[in-house]
């Protein structure tokens, strides 16, 4: 399918992209500057970047999808993924940001001056990352391929190159300003779409579910608006909950706190977010179930259902805004991932192995490490072609749930977490939540979201082996105090001294 | 550390925590309790309240948001009030 209008939006990114990563290239000369802009971002513009490195293609083609595919069980991603920021906002923002390091890894290995945790921590990041990115290559290949027609293969690799491109040239300062227009963008065009849908029935939602429910039955589905099409009761709750803790363990998410320049801005840019992000994921049932009114069965896959609705309802032009929108989706999240797992490569695995390297020597490992993470980004949107780009993503949250989360509860909260403790609640996450999704890949068990059960064994662990342990790091309340005060008690002591 | 830090540090924190918790656990209950009422109150969750708007409908697309949205203004001003007043 050619799209003149569509390429041209897109073209119109790809320039805006290589324009503010040039722009920003300056910026990109030291590795405070490379992983947290250096904590010069403030409350609304970190929103706005953390809004559109959260809304990937899975929220913007996944979750309408779900939604035209099974009705209201494809609601419950939607709810779920706005309603992990709260938790995110209550325990972990400003404690994360007063910490103020790069990674995640150097946040537990400071907390228990542990280098076996900071590989786990790195591994972990890897991890969440790897099964982040997919989708989201999967998404830009579909999309591209939609769009003029492209082979697959190609456009994965034209999306792959680009994003590496502007994250090594502008590191996150290019990628800050990138994420904020792109979330602006892809807001606005699921803003457009809903509005033009929501039009073909009078601007009324009942009326729309009227026609939803007056469908005839499909498959298994007796009616769009009603629970238990797809989930049943252990799977619907396995689901939200998976969702909800793993936004608060996600890293890519996690290491953005750190561009703030306080806790305080910390807590204002979560506020921002949740109702960018709230706003967003009230309109994808909108999108989802209008799908389904007017385009029946026509889609091809999911991940195409929002791009035809824009055709539908408002002509080349509207799929050209809703195409361009997906695109700015995936790029804005996968550059946010590429940084995160470069900080775990280049930062945490390079400095452990050659301590005392100079910052300049850092920020070329950096970058290099950005090609390499975005040549592996590439080859696993190859890979797992055809896949739901919200299950995936479903995945990705349920591993940081388990592997992240407990941890970070813990190690924030609890001054009896010890190392080991730590270690062991990781390990049994990590290891725990990757055997529950490849057994029930294999369909060893029907349990599609496994935090249910690894994020308690997670929490368990930890306290178990810790007071079993009962080494808890010398300086864990010099550690409490830095997290926890607020900056005025710091301000004061570094003045008295 | 000196005793009396430590022991300020640990009020603060004791504090922190109750407020996160009991906000935490309040927004938990509304979000998972949307599963269990869908199972075990399937009749009254599906009662229509306003034209085809279901109660299950009406929570998941838009209650939760609500009730996210007045936590968060509530926490984060009483949390910059009482860092004002430290």
């Amino acid at each position: 399918m050619q799209q003149p209008i569509a390429t041209a939006l897109v073209g119109v990114i790809v320039a805006i992209s290589v324009t503010v990563a040039f722009l920003s290239r300056r910026f990109a000369r030291s590795t405070s500057e490379f992983y947290v802009a250096g904590r010069g971002i403030n409350a609304i513009q970190n929103a706005l970047a953390l809004s559109g490195d959260y809304m990937s293609a899975a929220s913007f083609l996944g979750v309408a999808g779900l939604v035209w595919l099974w009705g209201y069980d494809g609601i419950w991603y939607a709810a779920g993924f706005f309603a992990g920021w709260l938790v995110l906002l209550l325990f972990l923002a400003s404690p994360i940001r007063r910490f103020g390091a790069y990674t995640i890894a150097d946040f537990v290995a400071g907390r228990f001056h542990s280098r076996p945790l900071r590989i786990a921590a790195m591994l972990g990041t890897l991890m969440v990352s790897l099964f982040y990115i997919i989708p989201q290559m999967v998404g830009a290949g579909e999309l591209l391929g939609l769009l003029l027609g492209w082979d697959y293969i190609f456009a994965v690799v034209i999306a792959g190159t680009l994003i590496t491109l502007y994250v090594v040239l502008g590191g996150m300062r290019a990628t800050t300003y990138n994420q904020i227009i792109q979330c602006i963008l892809l807001w606005t065009a699921m803003f457009v779409v809903m509005t033009l849908a929501l039009g073909k029935f009078g601007f009324s939602y009942s009326r729309l579910l009227t026609e939803v429910t007056a469908l005839p039955k499909l498959g298994v589905v007796t009616d769009f608006t009603r629970p238990g099409n797809w989930l049943d009761f252990k799977n619907s709750f396995a689901l939200i909950f998976g969702l909800v803790l793993g936004t608060a363990g996600l890293p890519h998410i996690l290491i953005r706190f750190y561009t703030n320049p306080s806790g305080r801005s910390a807590r204002w840019t979560t506020v921002w977010t949740l109702l960018i992000i709230g706003t967003f994921y009230m309109m994808t049932p909108v999108v989802g179930l209008a799908a389904r009114a007017l385009l029946g069965d026509s889609p091809p896959t999911t991940n195409l259902v929002l791009p035809m609705l824009a055709e539908h309802v408002g002509g080349e032009g509207m799929i050209g805004v809703v195409i361009a929108g997906a695109f700015a989706a995936i790029l804005s999240t996968v550059a946010g991932l590429v940084i995160a797992s470069t900080g775990a490569i280049a930062h945490d695995l390079f400095t452990m192995l050659v301590p005392g390297a100079s910052d300049r020597r850092q920020v070329v490992v950096a970058k290099l490490t950005s090609v390499g993470v975005g040549v592996i980004a590439i080859l696993t949107g190859l890979v797992f072609r055809g896949y739901n780009v919200a299950f995936l993503v479903g995945l990705a949250f349920a591993i940081a749930a388990s592997t992240f989360f407990p941890v970070l509860m813990l190690g924030v909260w609890w001054k009896g977490t010890t190392e080991k403790g730590a270690l062991a609640g990781m390990i049994v996450g990590m290891i725990g939540s990757a055997v529950m999704i490849a057994t029930s890949l294999l369909k060893v068990h029907t349990l599609m979201n496994p935090s249910i059960i690894t994020v308690p064994a997670s929490f368990l662990t930890i306290y178990f082996v810790s007071k079993f342990d009962g080494k808890t790091p010398h300086d864990t309340m010099e550690f409490m105090h830095k997290v926890h005060m607020p900056e005025k008690v710091h301000e004061a002591a570094e003045a008295a001294e | 550390m000196s005793n009396d830090k430590a022991k300020e540090t640990e009020r603060y924190v004791a504090r922190e925590f109750r407020k996160s918790f009991s906000l935490g656990i309040f927004f938990l209950v509304v979000t998972l309790i949307l599963p269990i009422l869908n199972q075990f109150a399937g009749g009254f969750m599906l009662r229509k309240l306003f034209g085809e708007l279901s109660v299950t409908y009406l929570y998941s697309v838009l209650f939760i948001y609500i009730v996210a949205w007045v936590i968060t203004v509530y926490y984060v001003l009483r949390t910059d009030r009482e860092e004002e007043e430290h």
